[in-house]
């Protein structure tokens, strides 16, 4: 059965669905160093959250359809949806790259925190692979009045 | 200036243009990390192969309008050029990120330190020719 979700509903769980994230690496980078219960909780929390919204946002919900399936699934202005979806995601992804690129080269040089170890490089890989694989949707979703 | 180019000669000079990209980054980095290659070598070659980069960018994007067409704001373009342009986008971003993402993950997991400035511009660039390549690959007329 598919769902239909108004548009603040689905802004409110995109926004929702990547600052889960941000949190949750920020916690895993800072805070857990002791294995505290409360920071223990405190990731579960942030863990369901993000699961939660990427459910709520993409599952049994056209949206996922929207943005990924070939264009023999999808009607004339689903693909024009879907292709003007991709150009916003592409000058994001791009702009978000050059971003990231200046700011390690300055962190690298001025010491402050910079991606240095398996575990970080690995949370910023994956945060890379959640963004690029959702954006598309994630725009559709927070642009389109309806879905 | 829009030249009439063949699409084996765009998919040709496509080709060149991309080759020519990894083979610059190859040896600046071949030259920063002090292997096998002398420093006179690597330059002349970075010189040569800069040339070629330049050369095959305005053959193939510059001439044919590849370049003018994927930058160009979406109100100036007719219906169909929007789509075609659209289209290559959706291509670029996926071939895009599966780069980025490669190149990410190999810095992360070399510990080399921060993607360097000739990357970040090799990068820089490949997202603004990547919809450009992809138009002059798989139109037949530009």
């Amino acid at each position: 059965m598919t769902r239909i979700l108004s548009k603040k509903k689905r802004r409110v769980a995109v926004m929702l669905n990547y600052i889960s994230y941000v949190i949750l690496i920020f916690f895993f980078s800072n805070l857990l160093d002791n294995y505290q219960f409360i920071e223990i909780a405190g990731l579960g929390i942030l863990a369901i959250l993000l699961v939660g919204t990427f459910i709520y946002l993409y599952v049994n919900i056209n949206l996922w359809n929207l943005g990924n399936a070939p264009d023999n699934d999808l009607g004339e202005s689903q693909i024009k949806v879907r292709n003007e979806s991709y150009r916003y995601s592409y000058i994001v992804i791009a702009t978000l790259l050059l971003l990231g690129v200046i700011c390690m080269a300055i962190a690298f040089d001025a010491g402050l925190w910079f991606p240095s170890t398996y575990e970080e490089g690995n949370a910023i890989v994956w945060g890379a692979i959640l963004l690029t694989m959702t954006l598309p949707s994630a725009i559709i979703a927070w642009n389109e009045k309806e879905i | 200036m829009d030249l009439r180019i063949s699409i084996n000669r765009r998919r040709i000079g496509v080709t060149i243009n991309i080759i020519a990209l990894f083979l610059l980054v190859l040896v600046f980095e071949l030259i920063k990390f002090e292997v096998g290659i002398s420093k006179v070598l690597g330059i002349s070659l970075i010189g040569f192969v800069l040339i070629v980069l330049i050369a095959s960018f305005i053959y193939v994007f510059v001439y044919t309008g590849a370049w003018n067409m994927s930058h160009q704001k979406t109100g100036k373009l007719d219906e169909r050029q929007i789509q075609v342009v659209l289209n290559a986008i959706r291509y670029s971003y996926s071939i895009f990120i599966i780069f980025t993402l490669i190149i990410i993950y190999g810095f992360a997991l070399l510990e080399k330190g921060p993607v360097d400035v000739v990357i970040a511009a090799a990068l820089l660039y490949m997202a603004h020719i990547l919809p450009a390549s992809v138009l002059a690959w798989t139109e037949k007329e530009l």
